[in-house]
């Protein structure tokens, strides 16, 4: 079964066409990546998955089920969970409570006034952990909105990642980084436990083409290639489409 | 609060009990029963972003069921603040189901409406409510427990019973706020999309806050007719819903105990106003643009948000 | 059938004075999303501006544009101070203000113009009564529908179709961008808020013959204005036409058949609403992140 199956999705802004009929699967723990050119409408497609904007017609089934008609928030529980493509911390709440606070919701306390002791110390462990892990122990105390803006993109990976997700959509979560600092988030990607699979969108084509298995070229509302980077590379259409746009 | 300060306040209150007069310290009672639902108001506007013109309503509302508790079925402490609690629960959830699917100026509105619900019944239900002209007449409070009973309505009894539950109900609101609600309430005052995406549902958020808040101004709503031994409709009008923002906002709006300080001073000031004016009004709505104007952050620095959030 | 015949143009009457009054609030708050709460201050001083002109002796048809011109200027005045500092502001800062400006404002007029009920003393014309189907009703209430109808008119043609309400609305969706062009955002924002405390004042001009003038209308105003532009939906003309005539009718039909808790049931049908259409009956649609 397929974690993730998308079937005739269509968009319309008013008279604009933005999604014409998106067919799409994924598997579980696999990294897709997800290219195109400016408006060519992934920003509307991740805000349809992830349940922010309705779909004209088609229909979404994550790990078999439909999600027609659920809230982001219920999606995001079911494990679908998404990044935005500005940074979106709680500035004002520490770093640690920014991970905490996914954490907590994903163990059943999110809601609790009383701290239960077992949710808060098992969130604070996931925290801790992710923390060790992007080797940002030592910002744990520091206020989110007080980080830098690459370490900010970083603890929005880290805060959708203490969801423990099972499936992660990334809009851009490199934008404004250093190829270094971009390799380095990615690798987190790879290395946290359990892996959840990946749908990641960003323009640096040299960073999506090394790290996903599977590429899908968006163009013009269309998905005009899906398959392995060479595939997708030596595709006629996708270079004349997009790449050879760059060329 | 920083410790100094509550040691300060702890002996002042000690003093005010043993020697004040019986003015004094049913005008201590008024403000700290007052700032209380003023400070049930902070949780909402303060860590939630949600200004609510309706909050009187749950205050006083709660008021009037607990004075027509105590006229008709006997002023027992108790029944008379479980009745007010879920007086102001009760009214703050059909609020919140009214009000939480809105933000911002529709939230400001739809609160001021269900607000306006509770006057207009004040107001015109007659019967029940003693209409324009309010209720008197209110009972002595009693505390019954097991077959003894004690009596609940001297001046310096009214005041220990606020300090009381002005105290018991700060320690709630902060651990309250502290706790992974509060700070969910904090985080979808900041990014409440973000707080979807984290799979948190902000609306049953905002409803549970203001369901929270809602019962500690129905707590103090219970105990107050039987300090100010009259309840009537513009304890439920939107203007005192208004009013309680300005307090709030002399205090300092996001830190609790500021909410105690801007009454204290609000009522202050109105107290002696009326007193040498007939013009007290203009000097009050005066007083409401010089705060917003000079200070907008109110007199107490929100110290301990920075620290602990 | 005479007597619902009579009440609707009791209601339409009511609907378009509200709706002349929404209007000058909606603009304000849709356009420059500043909370005006002294609009209620706004309308009544317009009342007890045209209650003293009628009685002075002068043309009384110029009293709606004496106390437009009065209120507007009012409007104006506010804007200098302390309103400019305040349409950036938070909405609760903008409450505070406004609120407590009204409470000066009420007191001021109770001063100025005592605390009795003010009728005006109408001209012989406008005093009479036509008889609908048997009925009376009075000859004022139908030129305030005809004049409250024609100035909608031109308000929607002043703002939907002409360069200044080209200007006005792109003043608010880009400021910077406006300034650019070398127009002074901060010289279109007084003149939209002269035009609204105007329009507030020459609503209450209309209506003292209705509604005559008295301490504690300006509140009632006030809130009835807020929930016609919250029921029409903020930033549409449409909407606020459609909100002032549901609450028009809305109030008139409840007063005649429950008059007790007329108030209740207008309140309670205001909550149902906004809970089926949270942004408003005509809500211009948002586009998502």
């Amino acid at each position: 079964m397929n974690l993730l199956a998308l079937r005739g999705i269509r968009r319309s802004f008013g008279a604009l066409e933005v999604l014409r009929g998106i067919d799409l699967d994924m598997a579980e723990g696999e990294m897709l990546g997800l290219i195109g050119p400016n408006g060519a409408g992934k920003t509307t497609l991740f805000n349809l998955v992830s349940g922010f904007l309705p779909a004209d017609a088609g229909s979404v089934a994550f790990a078999g089920r439909d999600l027609q008609g659920l809230s982001p928030a219920a999606r995001a529980r079911m494990g679908l969970v998404r990044s935005f493509q500005k940074s979106l911390v709680f500035p004002g709440l520490p770093v640690v409570e920014n991970l905490a606070l996914a954490a907590r919701l994903r163990l059943g306390g999110g809601y609790r006034w009383w701290r239960g002791r077992a949710v808060a110390e098992e969130a604070a462990a996931r925290a801790t952990e992710l923390l060790d892990l992007a080797g940002l122990a030592g910002k744990a105390d520091t206020l989110a909105g007080a980080l830098p803006h690459g370490l900010q993109r970083v603890l929005d990976v880290l805060v959708a990642l203490a969801q423990r997700p099972r499936l992660l959509l990334l809009d851009e979560p490199t934008a404004g980084l250093a190829t270094d600092e971009a390799q380095r988030l990615l690798g987190l990607l790879r290395t946290v436990q359990p892996a959840p699979a990946v749908l990641l969108v960003a323009h640096d084509l040299d960073l999506v083409f090394g790290f996903c298995q599977r590429l899908a070229v968006l163009d013009l509302g269309r998905l005009i290639a899906v398959g392995p980077p060479d595939s997708v590379r030596a595709d006629p259409e996708v270079q004349r489409a997009y790449l050879g746009g760059l060329a | 609060m920083r410790a100094h300060a509550w040691l300060l306040c702890l002996p002042l209150a000690g003093l005010l009990a043993l020697f004040g007069g019986d003015y004094h310290l049913r005008f201590a009672a008024e403000i700290l029963i007052t700032g209380t639902a003023v400070m049930s108001l902070d949780i909402l506007v303060g860590q939630g972003r949600l200004v609510s013109l309706g909050h009187a309503a749950l205050f006083g509302g709660a008021a009037y069921v607990s004075a027509l508790l105590a006229i008709h079925a006997g002023a027992g402490l108790m029944p008379v603040l479980l009745a007010g609690i879920a007086t102001g629960m009760l009214l703050a959830l059909v609020m919140g189901l009214v009000a939480t699917r809105s933000v911002d100026l529709f939230f400001l509105i739809l609160t001021l409406v269900v607000g306006q619900m509770v006057y207009e019944l004040a107001f015109h239900w007659r019967t029940v409510t003693g209409g324009a002209d309010g209720l008197r007449g209110i009972p002595a409070l009693a505390l019954h427990l097991g077959g003894a009973s004690w009596p609940m309505s001297g001046a310096r009894s009214l005041f220990l019973l606020a300090a009381g539950l002005a105290l018991l109900a700060y320690l709630l609101a902060r651990s309250f706020l502290a706790a992974p609600i509060g700070r969910a309430l904090v985080a979808s005052r900041e990014q409440p999309v973000r707080l979807a995406a984290l799979g948190y549902e902000v609306r049953r958020l905002r409803l549970l806050a203001m369901v929270f808040a809602g019962g500690i101004a129905g707590a103090a709503g219970a105990l107050y007719p039987f300090v100010n031994l009259y309840v009537g409709p513009n304890l439920v009008h939107w203007s005192m819903s208004a009013t309680m923002i300005v307090m709030l906002v002399l205090g300092g709006v996001g830190t609790l105990h500021g909410a105690f300080v801007g009454t204290g001073l609000y009522l202050l000031v109105q107290t002696y106003l009326s007193s040498f004016t007939d013009r007290w009004q203009l000097l009050i709505g005066l007083l409401f643009v010089l705060i917003v104007i000079f200070l907008p952050d109110g007199i107490v620095r929100p110290g301990w948000r920075r620290r602990q959030a | 059938m005479g007597f619902y015949l009579i009440q609707t143009l009791n209601a339409v009457a009511f609907s378009v004075l509200l709706m002349l009054c929404g209007l000058g609030l909606s603009l304000v708050l849709s356009l420059m999303n500043f909370v005006n709460l002294t609009h209620g201050a706004s309308y009544l001083f317009g009342s007890y501006v045209a209650v003293v002109w009628l009685g002075s002796g002068a043309p009384w048809w110029l009293a709606v544009p004496a106390a437009f011109l009065a209120a507007a200027l009012a409007g104006l005045l506010l804007d200098r101070f302390p309103f400019a500092r305040f349409y950036g502001r938070n909405h609760l800062a903008q409450v505070l203000l406004t609120y407590g400006l009204s409470v000066m404002f009420a007191d001021l007029m109770r001063l100025g113009f005592g605390a009795e009920i003010r009728s005006p003393a109408l001209p012989d014309l406008l005093r009479g009564v036509v008889f609908v189907l048997g009925m009376p009703f009075p000859i004022y209430r139908l030129v305030l529908i005809l004049a409250g109808g024609v100035l909608a008119l031109v308000l929607w043609y002043l703002f939907d179709r002409t360069i200044w309400g080209a200007v006005v609305r792109a003043s608010v969706a880009d400021r910077r961008m406006v300034e650019t062009l070398g127009l002074d955002t901060s010289r279109v924002f007084a003149v939209v808020m002269a035009i609204a405390a105007g329009l507030g004042g020459l609503s209450g001009a209309l209506g003292v013959g209705m509604l005559s003038a008295y301490p504690g209308l300006d509140e009632e105003i006030l809130l009835h204005a807020l929930f016609v532009v919250v029921l029409g939906g903020l930033g549409t003309f449409r909407g606020t036409v459609a909100g002032a005539f549901i609450l028009g009718f809305a109030m008139t039909f409840a007063r005649v058949w429950l008059p007790e808790f007329a108030g209740f049931l207008t309140l309670l049908a205001i909550a149902l609403l906004l809970v089926l259409r949270p942004d408003g009956l005509v809500a211009p649609r948002l586009r998502q992140v």
